[in-house]
């Protein structure tokens, strides 16, 4: 449709340079005055960032008995929920 | 043309940047030609992240200066822009210090010479850079500051430091990935690249599989230890594409640091100690290199020369032709009587005490192949039965090998009858044996290969670590009594994980009962007491007389035993509430849901809790044992804080819960009926503990309780759209559940909590409207307690209640519509 050619092109348009402007480089290199860093609260104090060890819990593992775990036993279902 | 012109439109396309640098050569005597290229830049500072543009310009810049640099290796304008762009680095502008990195991270591999007083401060700075409160300027300085690192073994090394703490603890997972991307292997960095294999984010783990350790080259850099971890977590991980990512590391780069051959291959990963894993990358080899199953061969030398690793790669072999179902290329494996003679020459070298390890591994690995195999042929049946009983009367076998002969005699066997009567026969002479002839025994002595010679045999022989000593002589009979009598047991208990049927209809399984089992459960020996007690937990499996029997001698076990007596026994009940049903039992109820909930709560043993967790678990979704009682004890674990260290219990309650309340539209139900209470309850717990602690917070909480709920995610549904109407009024319940908890919230954030949960409900219109009229009866009721509630609370509030009202009102003019 035309508006979405309309809003590309404007996107177009956006993105290109006007290399002629004046920089007024004491504003555009101003130094912060407070701090940049990140604050400490921020940084990932817990496991470093990794994933827990997987114990690779599944259905099959749910199901079985723990003392004959080649026994698979079905949920009891009941019809009248 | 002016160079700033020059560069202008550089911006557009990368195709003319040859041409352009050309032209920007050419004025490169120009009298303002450094101040254009200053100009350009200082643009380029301004320009918001995203521009490709902007892209384009800094690619032709970098470009330019290397062009420059061969073409005219006296003017150097490397280190000049290098120079400008120092001040924008720490500029208040996030734009401007994002796009200063970004040049720095580009210009500064140009750079030949670099003043020593410029290099140090450009350091400092980007030192702060990366710990920069934007992630987008923390990426582009990580970039460059990596280029700043020097290899160095020293200890004190602020760079390398600092790449690694942000590679641990940086919040943004773009962040790290640039360390691990551009950090310099080596020693000192090598553990913590390899960790990020279980980084939390999947295009990091994928990385490490797919660039980082690629760039390491040989896999045999990395230790047996390291190498075997990498696998398992590459092979195990969740995300297919991880999977994938280390398949195909060790599919086409290990295999050729390997000489392309799979032996080699598994003579790197130390498979005696580390089977599993070895088995499981070995089957992944395979699926990805299918080609690889077809070519593979077996020849007659293959079998009889085995080692660990062939006998390895061969299991690995036959089970993926049995998971995939590749009849025809799992007859590359022998047939059964052929099989039988392989593993009867491994029989042979396990009597020798410098073969014995290697030949128990190998003898593993056939069992399971012969495990996969079809047992048509009644000849090589019968070979192999005979060679298994000979066997297990005469060899020293591990726990898992005994386990493994007797699963195979299982599978060998037409009934369980037959099946009983010759383990039977096998466990009383070896019994009588222990008993009779204790002292006549040698280890090099060969045992008898018939089943006739068995009499003077090794049954009593000292176990397989004893075996290290010299002094056999030196133990004494009773020590060599009981290892007999544990030996024994070790077969009773095989015995009984294979069998099925009712004990009664089982004479000679009342006999071990009687002649061995029972003494051993009252003997003074504690490994013989436990190892008889498993015992006894099978039996009772089999029988539920016994186990009615016996379920207060294991309620006694775990008052008064060990913390090995104390996890048999919550196994052993548990199995008896889930093999026999719950109503049988339930004199016990008191007693055992009070030990369920007692191990529950015991955050001192964190394998208990987990045990007793798993336990209500099954006993929830497989028999619906007592809902009431555990569903809030559960859920309240499932998020306690002090519980999150303990993975495995988050792990088998993360995986229960959607299981049991998707499951069955009634267990929605049951969370529904505790619901307000459980999560009062946490709001308590919670309530004292610094936000920044946690990793869940208490709405996060109410969210997820409120997800098991949605009547929309049921299974049942998913399956049959006909039963569209399951659950339809839960959450009209549920919200008049949460009026009658108002007032026990405590005012403030838990109340405000509480009631924004109403906002969230979904209420069909479909409903009757007596349903309706009866919740707005019961918000009104809750309403003239008058309670204290901030305005957007009321504000829920009487938005519901009109919600109620025009639902009320439509479903009367429906049903009087119906009337007519």
């Amino acid at each position: 449709t035309s508006t979405s050619l309309e809003r590309r092109r404007r996107r177009e348009t956006d993105n290109t340079i006007d290399f002629t402007k004046e920089v007024d480089l004491d504003s555009l290199l101003t130094p912060a005055s407070g701090s940049l860093k990140l604050p400490k609260s921020h940084w990932k104090k817990h496991n470093r960032c990794l994933l827990p060890d997987d114990y690779q819990y599944d259905s099959k593992r749910l199901l079985q008995l723990f003392l004959k775990p080649k026994v698979t036993l079905m949920p009891y279902v009941s019809f009248n929920g | 043309m002016s160079a700033l012109q020059v560069i202008a439109s550089s911006q557009n396309s990368v195709s003319s940047h040859r041409k352009l640098c050309n032209k920007l050569f050419a004025l490169r005597l120009q009298d303002t030609f450094l101040q254009d290229i200053f100009q350009s830049i200082n643009i380029v500072l301004t320009i918001k992240k995203g521009n490709t543009n902007a892209d384009r310009v800094l690619r032709f810049i970098v470009t330019f200066i290397n062009y420059l640099q061969q073409k005219d290796p006296e003017t150097d304008i490397a280190q000049p822009v290098l120079k400008h762009v120092l001040k924008g680095l720490d500029a208040k502008d996030k734009t401007v210090r994002f796009r200063s990195c970004q040049v720095v991270a580009r210009v500064i591999n140009s750079v030949k010479e670099i003043d020593d007083d410029i290099y140090s401060i450009l350091r400092e700075k980007l030192l702060d850079r990366v710990v920069d409160r934007e992630a987008f300027v923390r990426l582009e300085a990580v970039i460059a500051l990596s280029r700043l690192q020097e290899d160095t073994q020293e200890e004190e090394n602020d760079v390398r430091n600092m790449l690694l703490f942000l590679l641990q603890n940086d919040p943004s997972p773009d962040v790290r990935r640039a360390v691990l991307l551009n950090i310099e292997v080596s020693k000192a960095t090598l553990p913590f690249i390899l960790e990020r294999a279980r980084d939390v984010d999947a295009t990091n783990r994928k990385c490490v599989y797919s660039k980082v350790i690629p760039k390491i080259g040989d896999f045999r850099y990395l230790s047996i230890k390291k190498r075997v971890r990498i696998l398992k977590w590459g092979m195990n991980d969740r995300d297919d594409s991880v999977q994938q990512a280390a398949a195909n590391m060790l599919a086409y780069q290990w295999i050729e640091s390997a000489d392309n051959n799979l032996l080699e291959l598994l003579e790197r990963l130390d498979v005696v100690q580390n089977s599993e894993v070895a088995n499981l990358a070995i089957k992944c080899f395979f699926t990805t290199r299918l080609e690889t199953l077809t070519e593979i061969e077996f020849p007659d030398q293959f079998w009889l020369e085995l080692t660990a690793e062939s006998a390895l790669l061969a299991r690995s072999f036959s089970e993926v032709c049995a998971e995939k179902n590749f009849g025809e290329l799992a007859e590359k494996i022998p047939e059964v009587s052929q099989l039988t003679f392989f593993i009867e020459k491994q029989y042979v070298a396990l009597r020798d005490r410098s073969t014995y390890e290697e030949a128990s591994f190998i003898i593993e690995q056939l069992l399971l192949i012969a495990l996969n195999q079809d047992m048509a042929d009644e000849i090589g049946r019968r070979k192999l039965l005979k060679s298994l009983t000979n066997s297990l009367s005469t060899s020293l076998l591990s726990e898992n090998l005994i386990s493994l002969h007797v699963e195979l005699l299982k599978k060998l066997c037409s009934t369980e009858t037959d099946f009983c009567s010759l383990l039977v026969e096998i466990i009383t002479d070896m019994f009588e044996q222990g008993h009779l002839d204790p002292t006549k025994e040698s280890l090099e002595e060969a045992p008898p290969q018939s089943s006739q010679e068995k009499e003077k045999d090794t049954a009593s022989s000292p176990s397989p670590s004893n075996m290290e000593e010299d002094g056999a002589n030196e133990e004494t009979e009773e020590y060599k009594e009981a290892f007999n009598e544990i030996r024994c047991l070790s077969y009773v208990q095989a015995l009984f994980e294979n069998i099925s049927s009712p004990l009664n209809e089982n004479l000679y399984v009342v006999d071990l009962l009687k002649s061995l089992i029972i003494p051993a459960v009252k003997s003074h020996d504690l490994p013989i007491r436990e190892k008889g007690l498993e015992c006894l937990s099978l039996v009772c499996l089999l029988n539920s007389d016994l186990a009615y029997e016996n379920i207060a001698l294991y309620l006694h076990c775990f008052e008064k035993g060990t913390d090995n007596l104390k996890i048999i026994a919550l196994r052993t009940l548990t199995d008896i509430f889930l093999q026999h049903g719950k109503e049988r039992f339930s004199a016990f109820d008191e007693q055992f849901s009070s030990l369920l909930l007692e191990s529950l709560f015991n955050i001192d043993e964190p394998e208990l809790q987990t045990l007793s967790a798993e336990a209500i678990a099954k006993l929830l979704v497989i028999v619906h044992y007592r809902d009431e009682v555990f569903l809030k004890p559960l859920i309240i674990q499932y998020f306690e804080p002090n519980t999150v260290e303990n993975y495995a219990l988050r792990q088998v309650l993360g995986y229960f819960f959607p299981v049991y309340v998707y499951g069955l539209p009634e267990n929605q139900w049951k969370v529904v009926e505790v619901f307000c209470d459980t999560l009062l309850n946490l709001l308590e717990v919670y309530r004292d503990i610094d936000e920044d602690d946690l990793q869940l917070s208490t709405s996060q909480i109410a969210l997820q309780m409120l997800d098991w709920t949605d009547n929309e995610k049921l299974f049942e549904k998913k399956v049959n759209s006909e039963s569209s109407t399951a659950n339809q009024k839960i959450h009209l319940q549920l919200a008049n559940n949460i009026f009658e908890s108002l007032p026990r919230a405590s005012e403030g954030k838990e109340r405000k909590l509480i009631v924004s949960l109403l906002g969230k409900l979904n209420i069909p219109d479909t409903l009757p409207s007596e349903d309706f009229s009866k919740s707005i009866r019961k918000l009104q009721t809750f309403e003239n307690y008058g309670l204290t509630l901030d305005s957007s609370s009321m504000n829920i509030l009487s938005k519901f209640d009109t919600m109620l009202r025009n639902k009320e009102e439509a479903a009367r003019e429906r049903e009087e519509q119906e009337e007519k």
